[in-house]
């Protein structure tokens, strides 16, 4: 109750153009926001662009925000429809870089177990980024910020139902390339 | 089944787990021109361009393509041996009319092919008339008969040039028996009857010949 009326004093304060109210909004949810832009673009640099676009779409549009959804939700959306929006910025290496580093930070086990659990999470992925938009935006939903299909409809603007359709079919679309991939191992 | 889902949803939490912004972005936002950012992106400006690329292209080729279809038309203009075939033809007239408006607009309802033609000729006195298919160009012809002597007189053959002719009306001779004109978006050419001359051929307008003839 008390976050709630934060959160509700905090918008107020924003509408009001209030920058330390923005700021504390920003403080509240920059990590979720990133999170969804990096690991829906899988490019820290894209990242950095679509979180700041969002925040100044947000503080440009909180005016208009009327409550009839959840805020969470309505920040949600504005940060969907940004990634959707953005020109993808396609870093092929950069995933290869980036195993490398949690390769080279990972505490010291078997190198070869840690050299396959690196090349398993690149081919994860890849396989995540390989999907159609709609199918990787529900994933990332669902396992960034472990968010429920309800609410995730309500962002996307669909029905609940075309949300687990979606969902099982990525399932079914990163099984099967990561079988041809990893093979042995998921079994 | 379960297996490969479990082991799917334990890879998917691990490689989307949340993470924290990085520092410095509030800055990004705060800075002035943030919200133009993306409207300062040069590439924004490279689609207007290749679009307005596309659409001159697109112009050039419907110019290149229409000076083309020009060129055709004027191959396909008839020659003066088939308009002389045309004349000579012994097929009966399509239209037998005696009436000058009436095969105005019997001409123009079956060809398109607008033609002026005396209400009333002292000299000459229509007959009939016919379209022709010659190479795709639609001919019209129309008989007359010239003074007292239904033997006498000539056919007046009219196609569309395809562009308007501005200058003034100009008869050439094209051949020896013909005599041929533009005028407006038309191309004329008379044609006399066998024993007929080539004077006798322009009465249909002319009440007393061509004087240059």
């Amino acid at each position: 109750m008390l976050l709630e009326d934060t959160q509700s004093g905090l918008i107020d304060a924003c509408r009001r153009g209030e920058t330390e109210a923005q700021r504390a909004l920003f403080d509240l949810y920059k990590d979720r926001v990133y999170t969804i832009a990096l690991r829906y673009s899988g490019d820290p640099a894209t990242a950095d662009d679509v979180t700041q676009d969002s925040f100044v779409k947000l503080f440009a549009a909180i005016g208009g925000f009327r409550g009839n959804s959840g805020f969470d939700s309505w920040l949600y959306r504005v940060v969907v429809n940004t990634c959707f929006d953005h020109k993808r910025k396609v870093r092929r290496l950069l995933p290869l870089v980036d195993s490398l580093v949690e390769f080279l930070r990972s505490p010291a086990r078997c190198p070869l177990e840690d050299l396959l659990r690196t090349e398993q999470s690149s081919l994860v992925r890849d396989a995540i980024a390989k999907l159609e938009p709609e199918f990787r935006m529900v994933v990332v939903l669902r396992y960034s910020l472990d968010l429920p299909y309800e609410e995730i409809a309500a962002i996307l603007a669909c029905p609940p139902g075309t949300v687990a359709s979606r969902l099982s079919r990525a399932h079914s679309i990163l099984e099967k390339r990561l079988k041809k991939r990893i093979g042995a191992r998921l079994s | 089944m379960m297996a490969e889902d479990s082991w799917l949803e334990v890879n998917l939490r691990e490689q989307l787990r949340p993470v924290s912004a990085p520092a410095g972005l509030w800055s990004k936002i705060q800075a002035p021109g943030a919200g133009r950012r993306a409207e300062s992106d040069p590439t924004r400006l490279l689609w207007p361009a290749i679009a307005l690329l596309m659409l001159l292209a697109s112009a050039d080729l419907l110019w290149e393509f229409s000076k083309a279809r020009g060129g055709l038309r004027q191959i396909a203009q008839p020659d003066a041996a088939e308009l002389a075939a045309l004349a000579a033809s012994p097929e009966a007239c399509e239209l037998n009319s005696n009436d000058p408006v009436h095969i105005r607009q019997w001409i123009k309802s079956h060809s398109g092919i607008e033609l002026e033609l005396p209400a009333h000729s002292p000299s000459a006195r229509v007959t009939g008339a016919r379209i022709a298919n010659i190479r795709g160009t639609l001919v019209a012809s129309v008989r007359y008969e010239a003074g007292d002597n239904s033997e006498r007189g000539g056919t007046m053959l009219v196609w569309k040039s395809g562009k308007p002719f501005t200058g003034r009306h100009e008869a050439t001779r094209a051949g020896s028996e013909m005599v041929s004109w533009s005028q407006g978006e038309n191309i004329f050419a008379a044609v006399p009857a066998e024993g007929s001359s080539a004077r006798e051929a322009c009465l249909l307008c002319h009440s007393e010949g061509s004087h240059w003839l």
